[in-house]
C-alpha cells in the first residue's frame, strides 16, 4: 500500500518535472544563448554582452523599443479609463439590452486576432486615417479595453453597494462617492487592468502587423522581421530583455491582486503590514498614472511634431525585407536629398504581399522576389518604373535584366540575388554530390538539412527528372512527388531560417540551403564544401518595384538610382553576403568576394540555373504534394 | 418629523409597499416590525432617499423630499452589513461626514471624538474596519451616521448580525443613546421582543401595509388583528360566533361549544353583533390549568398533551375535544400537578384577559 503510494508520488513528481521542462527549457536556453559569444546559436563559445550593448546601438531597434513603450503607455492609460468606466457603469445600472452589451464587451477577447487586425485595417483605410502610431495606439485600444473591464469587474464583484449608499447617506455626491469611494476600492483592480493593458500591448505582433505603417514600427515586429535572417544572438538578447520586462510587471500586478484579495480575509494580526500595503500601493498607482500622462502628453506632442514635418518635408516610405539595407545608406540619402525616409521591413514575400493588398497605397518602393513580381503584377499591384529616372540602371549587368518575371524591363530594377547549393560536411560524408540525383543516395539516410521551402524541394526532384523548377503538368509532377517519397529518409531537418546552424554543430552532414548560408557555415567549419548540381541552380532575384499608387513615386525612382551608384552598391555588397547584380559596383569591391565561387558562380553555372516563376493554379498542387511530404 | 403620505412602491410591476401612511414625532423611538420581506428595508429606503416611491409623498419637516437625493436630506441610516468603508480606519470613517462639510481640521477632531467617547470607543480611532469586532463595528457605524447631527436615524436591522448576548446589551445602549440625542429614531427589525424592549411606538408591517400602530403595551395587550395577536410573542386564538353583546361585557361561543365571557372595558360594542365572526386571543401566560374549575373565570375542557419545562415557566400544551390545541404559562414553582399527562383537565382564565379580534 504504501509502497504504491510512493510510486504515485514518484510518477506525479516526473510528471510535473516534464510538464515544467516543456515549458521552460526552451526559455532558459534563450537567455543562455543571449550571452553566447558566437555569432551562431549551435554552440557555447564563451560568455558575452557583447549582443546587449548591440543591441542599443541598433537604432532601428531603439525606435521600435521606444514606438512599443509609447504604445504601450498610451493605449492602457486610454483603456484603462474607458474599461474602468465601463465597468463601473455595467455594475451599476440596469437598462435594456444590458445583457447583449455585456456580451459583446468580451468580443474583441474571443475573436481571432487576425480577423481583428484585418477588420482594423479595413476600418482605417476606409476612414483614410494613414497607419502608424495613431492607429496602432486605437488597435490595441480595442482589444485591451475587453481586458480591463473584465479585471475591473472581478474587484466589483467583491464591492459591497450599501458603501456608495453609505458615502450618499453622509452627503457625498455621486461624484465624491466615486472618487473617495469607489475608485479607491477597485484601485487595485484598475492598477492591475492597466498593467494587464500595457503588457498586451508590448507583446501583441498579429494586429499590429496589420495597422503598424512606413516608419513606424514595434518591437515585436522589429523582431519578427529579423527573424528571417536566423535568430541571431541579438535576438536572444532582446526576447530575453522583453521576457524580463513584461514578466516583472505581469508578476507585479499579480502581488498587487493578491495582496488586495489578502486584505480582505486577513483580520487583526497584520495590522502594521497592511497599511504599508495600501499606502505603498497608493504610492504607487500615483505614480504609475503619473507616468501615464507624462507618456501620453510626450507622446501627443511628439505626434504632432512629426506630422508637421511631414508636411513641410518631402517623404519617402520604403518596404524592405529587414538586414537588407545599411542604415548609413539610408541617412546618406536622406543627407543629399533631403528626403525623410520611413523604413519598415517584412521577414517574407507573403507578408509584403498581404500589407500591400490590405494597406492601400502607402509604400513607394517595394522589395519583391522574382516569382512574387509575377503575381503583384497579376493583381496590378505595382505600377511601371520610369527608367529615365534611373540613369544608373546601365549598371546592372544584362544577364540580370529581361528575365521571365519582367521581359521588357517595365516594372523591376534588381537589387540582390542568390541561389541554392548542396553543403557537404566532409569529415562526416566522403562522397561528392554533383547533382540532385546523388542526395537520393542511401547512405545519406537522416543526415540532410534542406530549405523548408516547397518550390525548392519538390524543384529538385523535378530537375532530378530533367525537367525545370516551374513544371506545371500534373503528370510530371505525380513523378517528382514519388521521388520526394524517396528521398524523404534522407531528409532530418526542414530550416530556412537558419540551416548554417546543424550544420556548423554536425547535426547535419548534408544540407541543400541558401549560398550565403553555406558561406557563413564555411566560415565556422572549414570542412564544409559546397557542391554546384548539374542539373542547374535554383537562382532568385530581388527586385525593386513601387506599388500602384505610390504617394512619392519621384522620391521612390531617385532612391532607386541613388542605389545603383556604384559606390552606395558597393557599400551595400559590404554588408550583406548576397551576390550583386550591379557590374560597376564589383570594380569597387573586394577580389575575395568576388572570387567566392559559391555567392558567384561562373557564368555557365548561372545560365543552366533557373528563376521561379508564378505557376497560378498549379500551385495547388504543389501544395499538396508538399502538405503530403511533411505529413507522412 | 417625518410624514409618509399614501406611498406606494413597484419592483418591476410588482407592487411592494401598498399606501403606507406613518408619522413619526420628534425625539420618538418608532420601530417597523414585520417578517421578512414586508418592507420594512423597502419603507426606509424611501425615507433615506435610495429608492423612489411609485406614489405618494414623504415629507420631512413639513418638507416634500420625495424628489431629493439621499445627500440632499437631512436623516442618515444605520446600515445592516454596518458599511464601513474599509480602506479607512475608525477616524476617517466617522469623520467622513464631517470633512464632506468642509469643516476645520479641529473642529472635526473635536466633534469625531465627542462621538467615540459617545459610543465608548475612545483608542480605537486608528484601527481599520477589519481590525474590530462585530460589536465596536456596530458603534462606529452608529457614530459615523450621528457626526452631522441628523434630525432622524434610520436603523435597519443594527443588531441583526450580534449574538444574543451583545444584542441584548447594545439594545440598551442604543436606547440610552436615544434618549441622550433626542433625535428621532426610524428602526427596523423582525424581532417582535426588540421592538417591544425599545420602541416609544411600533409599526406592525405585513405585506407592505401597516397591521396596527401603538405603543408596544397596546400592541401586546391589544392585538388588533389576527396577524399581529399571532406575529407578537405567543397567543391563543379561538374561532368563535359572538353569542351575546352587553353593556359589560359579551359572550362567544367557541368549536367545542362552550362560552366565553369577555369584559373588555376599552371593546368597541358598537362594532359587535350578534352572530358576528371573531377570534378571541389570549396570551398563554394569562392561563392556568385546574382540575376543578372555579367560578368567575372562563374555563374550557382540555386533555393535556405535553408538558415543557422551559426556565422560568412550564409550559402545558392542551388539546380542546375538537382538537385544536393551544399552550398554557406557568411560572415553575406555582405548578399543582407535576404529572397529569392524559388527563381531562380546565384551562381558566379571568374574564377581562381576553382581547376581541374582528374577522
Ligand atoms: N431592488 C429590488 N428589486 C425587486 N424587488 C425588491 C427589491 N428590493 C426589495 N424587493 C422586494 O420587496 C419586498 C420587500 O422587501 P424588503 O423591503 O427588503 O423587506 P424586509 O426588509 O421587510 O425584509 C420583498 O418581496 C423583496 O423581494
Ligand atoms: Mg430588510
Amino acid at each position: 500500500m504504501v509502497k504504491k503510494m510512493k510510486s504515485k508520488q514518484n510518477l506525479l513528481s516526473l510528471y510535473s518535472f516534464i510538464i515544467y521542462s516543456v515549458i521552460y527549457i526552451p526559455i532558459i536556453i534563450l537567455i543562455v544563448f543571449s550571452f553566447n559569444d558566437s555569432k551562431v546559436n549551435a554552440m557555447w563559445q564563451g560568455f558575452t554582452f557583447k549582443w546587449y550593448l548591440e543591441l542599443f546601438d541598433n537604432s532601428s531597434i531603439v525606435t521600435a523599443m521606444t514606438n512599443s513603450l509609447m504604445v504601450a503607455f498610451v493605449s492602457a492609460l486610454i483603456s484603462t479609463a474607458i474599461g474602468t468606466l465601463a465597468a463601473v457603469g455595467m455594475y451599476k445600472y440596469k437598462f435594456r439590452g444590458k445583457t447583449v452589451l455585456d456580451g459583446l464587451l468580451y468580443v474583441p477577447i474571443i475573436i481571432p486576432e487576425i480577423v481583428m487586425g484585418i477588420a482594423l485595417l479595413m476600418f482605417f483605410s476606409q476612414l483614410k486615417i494613414p497607419t502608424g502610431a495613431l492607429t496602432l495606439i486605437l488597435a490595441h485600444t480595442t482589444f485591451s479595453v475587453s481586458y480591463v473591464v473584465i479585471v475591473v469587474r472581478s474587484k466589483l464583484e467583491g464591492f459591497d453597494p450599501s458603501l456608495e449608499e453609505a458615502a450618499m447617506d453622509l452627503g457625498a455626491k455621486p461624484l465624491e462617492t466615486f472618487c473617495k469611494i469607489t475608485l479607491p476600492l477597485i484601485a487595485p483592480g484598475i492598477l492591475a487592468g492597466s498593467l494587464l493593458a500595457f503588457t498586451l500591448s508590448m507583446d501583441d505582433v498579429i494586429v499590429s502587423f496589420f495597422v503598424s505603417g512606413p516608419g513606424f514600427t514595434t518591437l515585436p515586429l522589429q523582431i519578427f522581421s529579423m527573424v528571417k535572417f536566423g535568430v541571431s544572438p541579438e535576438i536572444n538578447a532582446l526576447s530575453t530583455l522583453m521576457l524580463i520586462f513584461t514578466l516583472s510587471i505581469a508578476l507585479f500586478s499579480e502581488k498587487l491582486r493578491f495582496k488586495s484579495d489578502k486584505e480582505e480575509k486577513v483580520k487583526e494580526k497584520i495590522i502594521f503590514k497592511e497599511k504599508i500595503n495600501l499606502k505603498s500601493i497608493k504610492k504607487i498607482a500615483a505614480l504609475f498614472i503619473a507616468v501615464l500622462i507624462i507618456a501620453g502628453v510626450f507622446t501627443g506632442c511628439s505626434k504632432s511634431g512629426s506630422v508637421a514635418q511631414a508636411n513641410s518635408e518631402e517623404v519617402l516610405n520604403v518596404f524592405n525585407w529587414s538586414e537588407y539595407l545599411p542604415e548609413e545608406v539610408i541617412e546618406k540619402f536622406e543627407g543629399k536629398y533631403n528626403i525623410k525616409v520611413n523604413y519598415t521591413t517584412y521577414a517574407s514575400n507573403e507578408e509584403m504581399l498581404a500589407k500591400l493588398m490590405a494597406g492601400g497605397a502607402q509604400f513607394d518602393i517595394a522589395v519583391s522576389t522574382d516569382y512574387m513580381v509575377d503575381v503583384m503584377r497579376n493583381q496590378n499591384l505595382i505600377q511601371e518604373i520610369n527608367m529615365a529616372n534611373i540613369p544608373n540602371y546601365k549598371n546592372i549587368g544584362n544577364e540580370f535584366k529581361g528575365l521571365a518575371f519582367d521581359p521588357e524591363n517595365k516594372y523591376t530594377v534588381p537589387y540582390m540575388w542568390g541561389n541554392a547549393v548542396v553543403a557537404v560536411n566532409t569529415k562526416m560524408i566522403d562522397t561528392e554530390i554533383n547533382s540532385y540525383a546523388d542526395l537520393w543516395d542511401n547512405k545519406l539516410n537522416n543526415s540532410m538539412v534542406v530549405l523548408d521551402d516547397q518550390r525548392a524541394i519538390i524543384g529538385i526532384a523535378l530537375k532530378k527528372l530533367g525537367y525545370s523548377f516551374n513544371e506545371t503538368d500534373p503528370a510530371k509532377l505525380e513523378e517528382a512527388k514519388n521521388e520526394l517519397v524517396k528521398l524523404k529518409d534522407n531528409i532530418k531537418i526542414y530550416d530556412s531560417d537558419s540551416p548554417k546552424t546543424s550544420l556548423i554543430n554536425g547535426e547535419a552532414a548534408v544540407g541543400y540551403v541558401w549560398g550565403a548560408e553555406a558561406v557563413l557555415a564555411q566560415l565556422e567549419n572549414p570542412d564544409i564544401k559546397v557542391f554546384f548540381p548539374e542539373e542547374g541552380l535554383y537562382i532568385w532575384q530581388d527586385n525593386f518595384v513601387i506599388p500602384n499608387g505610390a504617394p512619392n513615386k519621384d522620391n521612390a525612382e531617385l532612391f532607386i538610382n541613388f542605389l545603383l551608384e556604384p559606390e552606395i552598391s558597393a557599400e551595400i555588397s559590404k554588408c550583406f553576403p548576397y551576390a550583386n547584380p550591379n557590374v560597376e559596383a564589383h570594380k569597387l569591391m573586394d577580389a575575395e568576394t568576388l572570387d567566392n565561387e559559391v555567392i558567384y558562380p561562373d557564368s555557365e553555372i548561372i545560365k543552366k540555373g533557373e528563376h521561379l516563376r508564378d505557376l497560378g493554379e498549379t500551385t495547388v498542387i504543389y501544395d499538396q504534394i508538399w502538405t503530403e511530404l511533411k505529413s507522412n | 418629523m417625518v410624514r409618509i403620505e399614501n406611498v406606494m412602491k413597484d419592483f418591476g410591476g410588482q407592487r411592494v409597499i401598498e399606501n403606507l401612511n406613518l408619522e413619526a414625532k420628534q425625539g420618538e423611538f418608532l420601530t417597523l416590525l414585520g417578517p421578512s420581506g414586508c418592507g420594512k428595508t423597502t419603507t426606509l429606503r424611501m425615507i433615506a432617499g435610495f429608492e423612489e416611491p411609485t406614489g405618494g409623498k414623504i415629507l420631512l419637516n413639513g418638507k416634500d423630499v420625495s424628489q431629493n437625493q439621499p445627500y440632499e436630506r437631512d436623516v442618515n441610516t444605520v446600515f445592516q452589513s454596518y458599511a464601513l468603508f474599509p480602506h479607512m480606519n475608525i477616524f476617517e470613517n466617522i469623520a467622513f461626514g464631517l470633512k464632506l462639510k468642509k469643516l476645520p481640521k479641529d473642529e472635526i477632531k473635536k466633534r469625531v471624538n465627542e462621538a467615540l467617547r459617545l459610543v465608548r470607543l475612545e483608542g480605537y480611532e486608528g484601527r481599520k474596519p477589519n481590525e474590530i469586532s462585530g460589536g465596536q463595528k456596530q458603534r462606529v457605524a452608529i457614530a459615523r451616521a450621528i457626526i452631522n447631527n441628523p434630525k432622524v436615524l434610520l436603523l435597519d436591522e443594527p443588531l441583526g448580525a450580534l449574538d444574543m448576548k451583545l444584542r441584548k446589551e447594545m439594545q440598551i445602549e442604543l436606547k440610552h443613546l436615544q434618549q441622550k440625542l433626542g433625535i428621532t429614531f426610524i428602526y427596523v427589525t423582525h424581532d417582535q421582543e426588540e421592538a417591544l424592549v425599545l420602541s416609544d411606538r411600533i409599526a406592525v408591517m405585513n405585506n407592505g401595509k401597516v397591521e396596527q400602530l401603538g405603543n408596544p403595551s397596546e400592541i401586546y395587550e391589544r392585538p388588533k388583528t389576527k396577524f399581529v395577536a399571532d406575529f407578537i410573542g405567543e397567543t391563543n386564538l379561538f374561532e368563535g360566533t359572538v353569542s351575546l353583546v352587553s353593556e359589560n361585557c359579551i359572550k362567544v361561543i367557541i368549536e367545542d361549544l362552550s362560552e366565553i365571557t369577555i369584559t373588555d372595558p376599552l371593546l368597541d360594542k358598537l362594532s359587535l353583533k350578534k352572530n358576528a365572526n371573531v377570534y378571541v386571543a389570549v396570551r398563554p401566560e394569562k392561563m392556568k390549568l385546574v382540575s376543578s374549575a372555579k367560578e368567575g373565570m372562563n374555563k374550557i375542557k382540555v386533555t393535556v398533551k405535553e408538558k415543557i419545562y422551559a426556565g422560568s415557566v412550564n409550559k402545558t400544551i392542551a388539546a380542546l375535544s375538537k382538537g385544536s390545541e393551544i399552550t398554557i404559562n406557568e411560572l415553575t414553582g406555582n405548578t399543582t400537578t407535576i404529572n397529569d399527562i392524559s388527563k381531562s383537565m380546565f384551562a381558566q382564565w379571568n374574564y377581562e384577559d381576553g382581547v376581541v379580534i374582528l374577522q
